[in-house]
Formats: C-alpha cells, structure tokens, sequence
C-alpha cells in the first residue's frame, strides 16, 4: 500500500461513516411508525340492549372513542361501526357483532336493500347475514367481534362488544396492534 | 486516464459527465493537498447535513399555526431519533454560518476575490445571503414563542426600510396579522427559494472554482491529485464538523421547543439566535431616529464594499484594496465578537431578563408536561396553554382575583427588580430605612433604599445563607396600602427584587367547590382560608359557636353535597331538586342535618333578604359550574350576596370574562387539571386520564 492508496482507503472509510451516522438515525425516524404500537383499547363496550335487537334484522352501532392523531388529541368521535345481528333462539351466541370494516380494502360495509345480507359499496362484495361470503371478492368473510356473554332471556341485557381493526386484503383473520 | 467499462464509455459519449469527473479527480493541486483547502467544501458538507435533516424534518412537519408547534413537539419527543435530527439542522445552521464566516475571511486573506475569480466571489456572496436568509426564516417554523417574537423583531426591522419597507413587510408577514400566512410564506422560503438558489449558486460556485484551480501557495516538489488526497481531507473536515454536532446534539439532549407561541404574551424575553445578536445588539446602540444607522446603513456598507472588492482591485492600488479588505473583515469580525458579548453581558446582568427567562422556562416546561399527557387539543398549540388551568387560569385569578383572595394561601404577588446605576446607588439614602441601618451593609443598605418606594415603612432585616453559600439578604416593610412588602438580593448582586404581597380580605380559593373545601368551612369557618378575614360571612362563624352537629355529622352534610349539590343538573328547578329529598321515607342524613342547622338561614333557590330576616347566599348547585360562575358575574344577585351593601360586595366581573376564561378559572378552583411535575404521584394519577380529557373537550 503506497501513501496514494492509505488516502483512498481513508476517504471511502470517511464517506461511509458520514453515511452511516446520518443514515443509520434517518432511517430510524422515517421508520419510528412501525416501531410504535397503538395501544390496547379493545375493552368491552356497551352497544345495546338484547331487547333493542330483532332477530335476522341487523342494526349498526357506531363505536365512539378518542382519538389520537400523532400529537392532536380528538375529542370522542365515531370512529368505527358494527353490525349486531340477533339470532334465533336457541342459537349458542345470542348476538352476532361484525365489523363494517371490509376485509377486503377497507370500505365500509351497508345492509344490502332486501335486508337479506350486506353488501360493500365499493367492490361489490356481497356477504350474508352471518358474516360470509356470497362472492369471492372479499379474501374472508365479514370479521366477527368478540362478544360479552349475554343471558338470551334478558331483554335488558347489555350487549358488550370487543371492537378490534384486522388486517386487509389477507384471508386471516389477523388484529392490528 | 484511467480505464473505464464500456458502460462508463457509452455514458461519457452521451453526457460528459464520467470524463470531467475524472478531470477533477486529477486535478493538480498547489503545494499539494491539505487542510488549508478545506473550507469551502465543509461549508457544503454541512450545507449538505442541513440539506438531509432538513427533508427528514419536512416528513413531519406542517407549516400552520394552529399545528407547526405540536408537529415539532412530536418530532422531538415521539419520533424515534426526532430530538437527534432536529438537533442536528438547528446546531448544524450554527456550523454553517461559522464555515461560512471562515470561507469568508479565507478568501479575503488569499485575496481570492481577484481577477479571474470575481464571479466566483459575487455567486459566494449571493448564497451568503440566502444561508442568512435560511436561519432568518427557520426560525420561526416551530411557531413557538421563540420564533415568533424573534421573527416579529425581524420583519419588523425589515419594515422600517425607506420606501419599500412597509410594502415588503407586508409582503413577507401575508398580510398585517402574523399567522398561517406568515408561516407558508417563511416555509416556501426556507424550503424552496432559498434552498434552490443555494443549490444552483454551489453548482456555479464549484464549476467556476474547478475552471480557475484553488488559490493556493506553491510548495516546491509538492504536488498532489484532488482524488483522493483532498477529498480525504475534505471528508475529514465534514467528518469533524460533524462529529461537533453529534457531541453539542447530545450534550444538551437536542433543542429546546419553547411554549407555543403566544401573541397576547408580553413578557417573553426575545433575542435571535447568537449569530444574529450582533446585529441585535448594534440595533440597540441607536435611538429610534438613528436607528436606522444599525438596521441599513452600516451592514448596507459593508455588504456593498464587499461586493465592490473586485471592482475597486481594479480602480486602486491592488495591495491597498487588499490590506482594507483584510482591515474590513477582522474589523468586522471583531466588533460583530464585541456587540455579541456586550449582549450576552447585558442579558446576564440583566435581572429582569432572567426573570423573564425563568418564567418561559416554566411555561415551556408545562407546554410539554401538557402536551403529553394528553396530546394537543383539536384546535392546535394556541389552545394548550389558553385551557390549562394552571396557565391561563392562574394568570386571569392573578389579574383579577388575588387582590383580595388567595389561593392555596398565596395572595397575589407584584415582583420588580430594581437594578440602581452607579450615581443612583450614590444618590440613595439608606437612613430612611430607620433603625435598620446598622443592621446591613452600606451597599446593601443603598440598594435596599434606591428600590423600595417611598411609601414604605421598613420593619424587620435579616440576612440568610444561599445555595450556593452566598448572603441572602431581606428587608420586609409595610406599603401605604399596609401590604406586605419584601426586598432581596444577595451579596455581589447588582439587583434588588422587590415583592409587594396583597392583603387577603377574602377566603382561599384553592378547592372552592370541592367536598374538601366545603367540610373545612364546617370544621373552622373563622380560618382565614375560610371567612376568618371575610366579616361580611361572619354568619357562619356564629353558627359554628351555636352548631351541634357532631364531626361525623359534618361528614354527613358534606358527603350529601358532594352528592346531590354540586353534580347539579342544567334545567333542574330547585323544588323539584328538593322535592326528591323532602318526601322521601329516609332522606340522606346530610340533608336532614342541612335542614335542621343550615336552613336557618341558606334557602335552596332563594338568596336571603326574602322577608324572613335572614341574610345568606342561595347555595342550590353550589360549587358547580354553574353556580361558580354566576358568582364570579354576579355575585350582587338578589339570591347571592344582594342583601350585602353594594361597597361590601365582591365585585362583578359579567362582560369581562369569555366563557373559556370562566370555565379554567372554574377548573382551577375545583382542582381539575394536570398536576405541575413532581406532584404526579398518589391517588390523582389515576383520575387524571379523565381530568386532562374533560379539559381538552373545552367548550
């Protein structure tokens, strides 16, 4: 190694450490949004009443929380909607909770016009009253919410759901955190 | 030439590019390669720094008013490495203007303005100004107080240019009002003009100085290429620039974001940043009709010889041009060190500054404490201060309560540094402070007597020991008005601070509303957190001698309060409100105690002076809202304190208060807001989520 070579190999060296100690926290700053997890707030909430609910005709809910958006702090708002679909008697789960969120891309998911099942205005998804699907648009069925147990002969019984976002576009079911 | 791939060869044929890159690597060096020719390009290395946390900054970053602060909030406290970035580009704009001050007088020295270089040295200037012009606009980008009163100075220096001042100020504000416009306006600036000019003016700058070789002393038998030798020691300049940064970055934990701004503020100590304080500082050593002098003429001056120099290299004696150039820049440099010193001594001597300082630091500390607790509210930083409390409520208590009442037993307090001259000191008589001359020293004694008003009557001096092991000293006296009066300073300070405390004539306001509040009133009436200093509510006093009602009991009549009073309900008429408890088969106890000793004289609904001889405030809903408020506007109502002559009265304060004013007077009463740090601890915190989000929803 002569002088001309110690000088080449020391500018690389030198570029590269520039390069790295502005790199290396750059990156970590552009990428903080995937080190940060929202936090969980998938408490059990009051929807309804069992008594409010019919059966085989769904109703929505809005679910209504703060909000945080970076550093602003919204004060509550809708920030979601379930469908609570009561089943026939007899059924294991007295009431059915879906997500309004469709799995697909996210659009939010209507009662079809018949009444008979719902539908996603923005592909045209159609899904039944119980969740699944009737076209394979959607990569699942609608997402069903964890629901507190109710006693069925109650009709003053609170409906309490556990509102949770999952993942788009996959065929699993998975929760976003 | 060295060989290149055929790729590199189809390129070259198309652009030229490869090849006049190889031209500058090999550029022959004078002397050969070394520190000396390094200025200018870790000038732009550090441009280059600006240049990328800059665009990381801009990621997150938004240029209005209502946003601007918490965006930079956020970037400095929840981004990963936010507080490192930010660090970076505002220490780094510091490195910037010292390289570009050490390019400068480098230039000057080797004479490098000289023929063939005189555009190279006219574009040098031009980006002079635009990285002026950069940390000018930066500034006020976080839109906290810092940047704003120091932009509002800037712009208003700009508006006092003959003719087209006033035009161009407007221009640059948006309008007359500092707002959203101000911002984009600074933010297109600083990243877009300007940078653009910068950018264009370094491919300029570089292209001229690779035509015209670096100015630079021949060595004999030293010659070294530009690859890699220089660039080498170029790297390493950028390298330890660098390296400055990270260390000053991390030594002070990155930079400071002042409170949100706040243009009805008075008191915020404004200076620019330090680059700057010369021209601050020049400005101050003109009147206002000369100021001008400062502001224009004089950096006018020297910015016109400056670009003149290559001119006048031709039309003088070159080596006299030379020596005035060199005599120009030290002169400069020297007297620009001269006025930042002169205003740094003036600021640390400076009293009032410091207190002025303490208190933004305060306010800073709270803006942050808030901001993270709960976030900013929807409306943007300008209301995080304006709905604390803590903040804004104890200013509008201050201003308008704590002449008579006090709060958790502080009444209001006028501090005010008197900081005597030396013939004033002279001047003084310390034998107006009686009997205590002997008990200070002279000095202390004439500095005592300079700032304490005439009106006072000294009484009592003492000396302590302070932190730092200095002598405290401390006279107390009593003003016209029979205010307590306090005098302090310390030994070897050049101030006094003087602190007129008001006389409480009214109860403790601290938890006026709560349970709390309302059993001590029935434990001790006659306390003076209570009436003890209120005779117009001696009534209660006298119950307490007459009451028979057992502490327990008391418990009972407060927890029916807590209960039933103050949750009052909007539209609930006062019957119906007690019909609940008077028909009922087992009625509260607290109720039952209320009706058997308080209702002698408090009614629900109606006020005293009702005909049944007895003079006391309504208390339905007492200690809600609602009844806090009425109080505050009109406590003279018939079923309040009517029955009180009209000077006897506290005053009414309808029409002076904005409904978000009454309503964090009413919260810091009751205790509602975030607790100031270090008391965030015990059985509050838990509640505290609730607090902080009651207080964001505002009105």
């Amino acid at each position: 190694m002569n002088r001309r070579d110690w000088f080449r190999l020391g500018a690389i060296g030198l570029k590269g450490l520039i390069g790295l100690v502005l790199a290396v926290p750059g990156a970590a700053y552009l990428l903080s949004p995937l080190r940060k997890r929202r936090e969980d707030t998938t408490d059990f909430r009051r929807l309804a009443r069992l008594g409010d609910l019919e059966i085989g005709r769904p109703r929505s809910f809005s679910i209504v929380d703060e909000q945080r958006d970076a550093w602003v702090t919204y004060p509550a708002t809708p920030i979601g909607t379930v469908w609570l679909v009561r089943q026939p008697e007899g059924a294991e789960q007295p009431v059915l909770a879906l997500s309004a969120e469709c799995p697909h891309l996210a659009c939010k998911i209507k009662l079809a016009g018949d009444g008979n099942g719902f539908v996603c205005p923005c592909h045209a998804s159609n899904f039944t009253l119980d969740g699944s699907r009737v076209k394979a648009i959607s990569p699942r069925g609608m997402d069903t919410l964890e629901v507190a147990p109710i006693d069925p002969n109650d009709p003053n019984a609170e409906v309490r759901v556990k509102f949770q976002r999952f993942r788009t576009g996959t065929e699993e079911k998975i929760p976003l955190a | 030439m060295p060989k290149r791939s055929r790729f590199l060869e189809w390129v070259d044929a198309r652009t030229g590019v490869p090849s006049s890159l190889d031209r500058t690597a090999s550029e022959q060096l004078r002397g050969g390669a070394g520190l000396r020719y390094v200025f200018g390009s870790a000038l732009a290395g550090a441009f280059l720094i600006q240049l990328i946390t800059g665009l990381l900054l801009m990621a997150s970053y938004v240029p209005s008013s209502s946003h601007a602060w918490g965006s930079v909030w956020y970037i400095n406290n929840e981004l990963d490495f936010g507080w490192l970035i930010r660090g970076l580009h505002h220490f780094g704009s510091s490195a910037v203007v010292i390289l570009l001050a050490l390019h400068l007088v480098q230039t000057i020295v080797l004479a490098a303005y000289r023929a063939p270089r005189e555009f190279t040295w006219w574009l040098g200037l031009l980006m002079m100004f635009a990285v002026l012009g950069l940390a000018l606009t930066g500034y006020l980008l976080p839109w906290d107080q810092k940047g704003y009163w120091a932009t509002r100075v800037a712009t208003n220096i700009a508006g006092t240019t003959p003719v087209i001042g006033p035009v161009v100020q407007r221009v640059l504000v948006g309008g007359v009002e500092y707002g959203n416009q101000t911002l984009t306006r600074m933010y297109a600036l600083h990243v877009g003009l300007l940078p653009m000019l910068i950018v264009l003016g370094l491919i300029g700058h570089w292209t001229l100085a690779r035509r015209h070789g670096l100015t630079g002393r021949d060595r004999p038998g030293r010659t070294d290429s530009y690859w890699p030798f220089q660039v080498f020691y170029n790297l390493l300049a950028i390298t330890v620039v660098l390296g400055i940064l990270l260390a000053i970055v991390w030594v002070n934990h990155g930079v400071t974001l002042e409170a949100p701004a706040d243009p009805s503020g008075t008191d915020y100590p404004a200076r620019p940043e330090w680059y700057f304080l010369p021209l601050y500082q020049l400005l101050n050593e003109f009147d206002s009709d000369t100021e001008i002098i400062g502001t224009m003429v004089i950096p006018g001056a020297i910015v016109t010889v400056l670009f003149l120099l290559p001119v006048l290299d031709r039309l003088l004696p070159r080596r006299l041009v030379h020596f005035g150039a060199c005599a120009l820049i030290f002169g400069v440099l020297g007297g620009a060190g001269a006025l930042m010193t002169k205003a740094i001594l003036a600021d640390k001597n400076d009293a009032a500054f410091l207190l002025a300082r303490l208190e933004a630091d305060r306010q800073r500390d709270r803006a942050n404490a808030l901001a993270d607790a709960a976030g900013l509210p929807p409306e943007g930083a300008g209301y995080l201060m304006a709905r604390d409390p803590l903040s804004r409520g104890m200013a509008l208590l201050e201003a308008n309560c704590l002449s008579c009442h006090v709060y958790g037993g502080q009444g209001k307090v006028q501090s005010q540094v008197a900081q005597p001259t030396p013939e004033q000191l002279e001047a003084s008589d310390p034998s107006r402070l009686g009997t205590l001359s002997g008990a200070l020293p002279e000095q202390v004694l004439r500095m005592v007597a300079f700032a304490l008003p005439d009106d006072i009557q000294a009484e009592s001096a003492s000396t302590d020991l302070g932190e730092h092991g200095e002598t405290l000293y401390r006279v107390e006296g009593r003003n016209a008005q029979d205010e307590r009066v306090v005098a302090e300073t310390a030994e070897g300070d050049a101030h006094v601070v003087v602190s007129t405390f008001s006389n409480q004539s009214a109860c403790d306001l601290k938890g006026f509303g709560t349970r709390d509040w309302l059993r001590g009133l029935l434990e001790d009436p006659s306390s003076p957190a209570y009436f003890g200093t209120v005779p117009q509510c001696s009534g209660m006093a006298e119950w307490k001698a007459g009451s028979e009602l057992s502490a327990e009991q008391l418990d009972e009549v407060a927890d029916f309060f807590a209960e039933h009073v103050i949750p009052y309900r909007e539209g609930l008429s006062a019957a119906s409100w007690e019909l609940q408890f008077a028909e009922a088969e087992e009625p509260p106890p607290g109720y039952t105690h209320f009706m058997n000793e308080c209702a002698n004289c408090h009614l629900w609904g109606l006020g005293g002076a009702d005909g049944t001889g007895v003079d006391s405030p309504n208390i339905y809903g007492w200690g809600s809202p609602t009844w806090i408020r009425r109080m505050i506007e009109e406590p003279g109502a018939r079923d309040l304190y009517g029955y009180l002559a009209e000077h006897e009265q506290m005053p009414g304060f309808a029409g002076q208060l904005t409904d978000e004013d009454l309503d964090v007077i009413v919260r810091l009463l009751r205790g509602e807001f975030l607790p100031p740090v270090g008391v965030l601890e015990g059985p509050d915190e838990e509640e505290m989520p609730e607090l902080i989000a009651d207080q964001q929803d505002g009105d």
